[in-house]
């Protein structure tokens, strides 16, 4: 508990650009028998989550988004029923988590969410798993990225979520470290900011 | 609030016919969250930029809130991004008004700020600018024509994607959702905040009509309120047995299978780092209301209480209250000359210049006053008065023309001092010339017509043929222009000619990058102090190669003043210095020349604008009797790591060799030297590229009586237009030229001649270089004048050169006037 890590993502406008890079701050504020409570802030976002966590199976359970509309202070509860990789939803906060139980977790796995108490309907994802090497997971990273981890040698493991044929994300983790050093979606790119030794 | 409704029916009812369903559904979201309507800010107008009525434009009127002036950052800024003349018709701020319409409240209202009016439309222009960039979630992918690009991949999936995420936000959440709407290559953001949905079912198929209500953007930038646009499309969706919809695409039908929406969007925040207004301003801004306030430099309604003017800029005007009467303080020069002038939707205005005991000064023009020839270094004052109504405002600017400081007039010894000017575009072709004496007392003002295009040669000694040889220091001044006059200044003596640069900004640090202290050498120096009003404090600095401090030595000079003579004169110089370092208080302007009894070459003092993290040394002269060398300095406290590269004349680069500076260190030799065992005669020209900013200068010498110098130059420094002031009088004289291409881009480069008097002498031809070649990518040109431009007139006085890509270039001539002098042309 206490342990926080920063992550940097920069997000896809309707243009194409991608935007400057937003710092969000992950800290560990609660962790019982069962579960473990995530914080997600940004001083330069009012956005921020709590993240529920089951230390079992590491499936995101439940997820709190608060955010603010003309001033607004808006809540809104994220139910996840089902065993199954997570990707952020009403959120540009990038909680994408993948599915870490099974030994061997290539398979179809059903998501179900529920907003507010609201089902948002059920979709059908694909988990693709697979070492990489630092050759191979530097070149997925972007230029800032790879700048800040250029120093890092570890193989990892690179996680493609799809739906259908289509990728909803690919995310990097690796064993040493909190959360996943790289994470890319259609829409956003977010990656672990280097902790100096 | 939801307002969502679910109707079925029973169509049919007999047992052997279909059933068919149909249904509806209708939902918005509550009052209080429906989007506003607002300008979408096209980027061919640029109207954020230049404005959108006759007062001045949104992005004028922030940084006039920020800093009392405009043109500012912001406008900078927006010159940038918000503003193409050249870009595609639909290329506008859509996606940002339709991010800040759904999470800012709209302004009704117009306010005032520190005297400055806010309308609605800059209110709603600046609110979208904070939306410049924006945290956002997006269903499906811009469609931009490209090779996989899909148009109907809205998540999680065509027309499923659409009609599910409509649901999501506007029935369950509340919230309205962004609709790209266009699924070609154009990009049309408005956001929904409304739909109704009326459907039948047929089988396992949902065919569904969905009619959605947008906020429209086809507005004035003063419009309030939201004006609707609707659009209703056509699909298909997937259900089951009980009419629960499947997780499958769908698919669009009728007219919708051409016109649906890309994708869908939702914005969470703004990107602070991303936008170029402040948040917090901007939320002032908006939130400002009409109580009114008075302009930022109050209080000055008393000639003592004169809001002090730091820079006298043309095209920056101070946005002052025109309420009660207002005074500014700003500092002129002898022999300047002055204007304030109004820019104000007011007419009835009174502008005076008073000196400081209250006389006034100035003469008065519509719309302002001016001094024509300020008499002496003072503060001035200028008063603003309404005459009859009060409560608006009014925009002001104080500006001198444009000048350039020569800090050493050199009329003694049998030296003499020309200057070579090129007419530029002004109101009016006078150039003025001042000169001073020791004393910083004006001695001399002659006006010289230098027409548009002409190329003039003056010669101080004959304009001022009675107190030349009194004269310490000049200023040209470009009357009536917007930039200073170019050209360049030299200063010769039989076989000696020495050219300096104008446009080289004064400074607190300089440094002299060389100390000549062999055999016959002299290091001559001229220091000025540009304060006309302060004496400034300087201290002398010498340093070894490795940045060890030989000497330190301080002086004073009186406020405008130079200090001339041998670099001894300063202070004495130990034996091993190898460069020279003034520390001042004030900004300091000056020049060094190397020379023995033979030749002479020189440089400005180099300083900060001659720093840079890429140098390039776009001539190594080794062969037909030239030498090459090369001084590059560290003026930093760390040490400086350089990559040295050299080229090939077949733009083939050579290892990059790596040496390191001591702090304050330097390196100063032949350019073989630099290289060492990598030196290979075959290299035409170099870069230096280091992990912090240096300077240096590249000297050419042949024979022991040809001697050119010149500073380093950045990369930054390239152009695409030069110009060759100075003309191939080909049988006296002979003109080098060197044009590096310092980039990987081939590029054509052409020459268009004129005469003295500005008038081309191909009638608008241009002679190209190299043709069809032109200059291949990191190759470099090095030819006499009329070999690089073959065919150029006999009458021509200058050239100007023009190239597609930002080119170096700089020239080495002999004007014919001295047997052997020859000095370097630069290419301003």
């Amino acid at each position: 508990m206490g342990s926080s890590w920063e992550v940097r993502a920069v997000y896809r406008q309707v243009n194409g650009d991608w935007s400057g890079p937003v710092l969000w701050t992950f800290t560990v504020i609660a962790e019982e028998e069962e579960i473990c409570q995530v914080r997600v802030t940004s001083e330069e976002s009012p956005g921020q989550a709590l993240l529920e966590f089951d230390k079992g199976s590491g499936q995101l359970r439940h997820v709190t988004l608060t955010d603010t509309l003309r001033g607004e202070v808006m809540v809104r509860e994220i139910r996840i029923n089902t065993l199954s990789p997570v990707y952020p939803s009403f959120s540009a906060i990038p909680f994408h988590v993948p599915f870490f139980l099974y030994s061997s977790p290539n398979d179809d796995f059903r998501l179900e969410r529920l907003l507010n108490g609201r089902s948002i309907g059920s979709e059908t994802l694909s988990q693709a798993v697979e070492p990489v090497s630092r050759i191979q997971w530097t070149s997925l990273l972007p230029k800032e990225a790879q700048d800040e981890w250029k120093a890092y040698d570890s193989e990892g493991m690179l996680f493609s979520i799809q739906k259908g044929d289509r990728l909803v994300f690919k995310q990097i983790w690796f064993q040493d470290l909190p959360w996943a050093l790289y994470t890319e979606s259609k829409d956003s790119r977010a990656w672990l900011k280097r902790e100096l030794p | 609030m939801k307002t969502r409704m679910a109707i079925s029916l029973l169509l049919g009812v007999m047992a052997a016919a279909p059933t068919v369903m149909a249904g509806s559904d209708a939902a918005r979201v509550p009052p209080g969250r429906i989007p506003w309507s607002g300008y979408w800010w096209p980027m061919l107008a640029g109207e954020l930029v230049y404005g959108y009525t006759n007062e001045p434009s949104p992005l004028e009127k922030y940084d006039a809130y920020m800093t009392g002036y405009y043109p500012a950052e912001a406008v900078a800024q927006g010159l940038v991004r918000a503003y193409d003349p050249d870009g595609e018709p639909w290329h506008g701020h859509c996606d940002k008004w339709a991010a800040a319409s759904i999470l800012e409240p709209e302004p009704r209202q117009s306010g005032e700020l520190m005297g400055i009016p806010f309308a609605v439309g800059d209110k709603k222009g600046l609110l979208t600018l904070l939306y410049s960039q924006y945290t956002v979630m997006t269903y499906g992918t811009v469609f931009g024509g490209l090779s996989g690009d899909d148009p109907d991949d809205i998540y999680p999936g065509g027309a499923d994607g659409f009609h599910q995420t409509l649901i999501n936000y506007i029935a369950n959440q509340g919230l309205p959702i962004v609709a790209e709407i266009d699924p070609g290559i154009e990009i049309w953001s408005y956001p929904i905040y409304r739909y109704q949905m009326d459907w039948e079912d047929d089988g396992d198929t949902r065919h569904v009509t969905c009619t959605v209500w947008m906020a429209d953007d086809f507005v004035g930038p003063d419009y309030v309120g939201t004006q609707d646009a609707a659009k209703t499309y056509t699909y298909a969706l997937k259900i089951d047995q009980n009419g629960d919809i499947l997780d499958d695409p769908g698919y669009w039908e009728g007219d919708s299978i051409d016109s649906h929406p890309d994708f869908l969007w939702f914005p969470i925040s703004p990107v602070i780092s991303g936008s170029y207004v402040e948040e917090e301003a901007v939320r002032r801004i908006v939130e400002s209301g009409q109580e009114g306030s008075d302009d930022r430099f109050e209080p000055n309604n008393r000639i003592e209480e004169a809001h002090p003017v730091q820079d006298t800029v043309e095209y920056q005007w101070l946005w002052g209250s025109a309420r009660d009467e207002d005074w500014y303080r700003v500092f002129l020069e002898e022999g300047q000359d002055f204007y304030a002038f109004l820019l104000s939707p007011l007419e009835d205005l009174d502008v005076r210049i008073f000196d400081g005991d209250g006389r006034e000064v100035g003469s008065s023009f519509p719309n302002g006053s001016r001094i024509d020839v300020v008499s002496q270094n003072d503060y001035y004052y200028v008063r603003v008065r309404p005459e009859a109504i009060g409560g608006d405002y009014y925009n002001i600017e104080f500006f001198g023309s444009p000048s350039e400081v020569i800090p050493h007039v050199a009329q003694l010894g049998g030296w003499e001092t020309e200057l070579v000017l090129l007419g530029q575009e002004s109101y009016y072709d006078q150039v003025r010339f001042n000169l001073f004496d020791k004393d910083r007392e004006m001695i001399g003002l002659e006006n010289a017509a230098i027409p548009e295009g002409a190329l003039v040669r003056v010669s101080l000694g004959n304009l001022f043929p009675d107190t030349a040889e009194e004269g310490k220091t000049a200023r040209v001044i470009n009357l009536d222009a917007a930039v200073p006059p170019h050209g360049f200044y030299s200063y010769s003596a039989e076989q000696h000619l020495v050219n300096m640069p104008f446009q080289v900004a004064a400074a607190q640090r300089l440094f002299v990058p060389r100390i000549r202290n062999t055999g016959s050498w002299w290091n001559g120096i001229a220091l000025m102090n540009a304060d006309a009003m302060e004496e400034t404090a300087t201290t002398m600095i010498a340093y070894d190669r490795e940045g060890n401090v030989l000497m330190e030595n301080a002086f004073v000079m009186g406020p405008g003043r130079n200090r001339v003579g041998f670099i001894e004169s300063f202070g004495a110089v130990p034996e091993g210095t190898a460069w020279v370092e003034f520390f001042s208080d004030k900004m300091t302007q000056g020049l060094v020349i190397w020379g023995n009894h033979q030749a002479s070459a020189g440089v400005p003092l180099l300083r900060e604008q001659h720093l840079g993290t890429t140098l390039v040394l776009p001539l190594l002269a080794t062969s037909g009797g030239w030498n090459t060398e090369v001084g590059v300095l560290n003026p930093n406290e760390e040490t400086a790591i350089l990559n040295i590269t050299a080229y090939s004349s077949d733009g083939q680069a050579s290892e990059p060799r790596v040496i390191s500076i001591a702090p304050n260190g330097c390196r100063i030799g032949p350019i073989q030297d630099l290289f060492q065992e990598d030196w290979d005669s075959g290299f035409v020209w170099a870069k230096i590229t280091a992990n912090r900013p240096l300077c240096g200068f590249q000297s050419f010498d042949r024979a022991e009586d040809e001697y050119v110098s010149l500073p380093l130059q950045t990369e930054g420094e390239a152009k695409t237009e030069l110009c060759v002031m100075y003309g191939p009088a080909r049988d006296t004289a002979w003109t080098g030229l060197v044009f590096l291409n310092p980039h990987g881009r081939k590029t054509d480069i052409w020459a268009t001649p004129f005469d003295k008097d500005g008038n081309p002498l191909l009638e608008g031809g241009s002679i190209f270089y190299n043709v069809p070649h032109g200059l291949a990518g990191h190759q470099s040109a090095v030819h006499f004048v009329e070999g690089l431009f073959p065919g150029l007139p006999p009458e021509t006085a200058y050239v100007r050169v023009f190239s597609e890509e930002p080119i170096l270039g700089f020239g080495i001539y002999n004007p014919g006037t001295g047997e052997k002098a020859v000095d370097v042309l630069y290419l301003d």
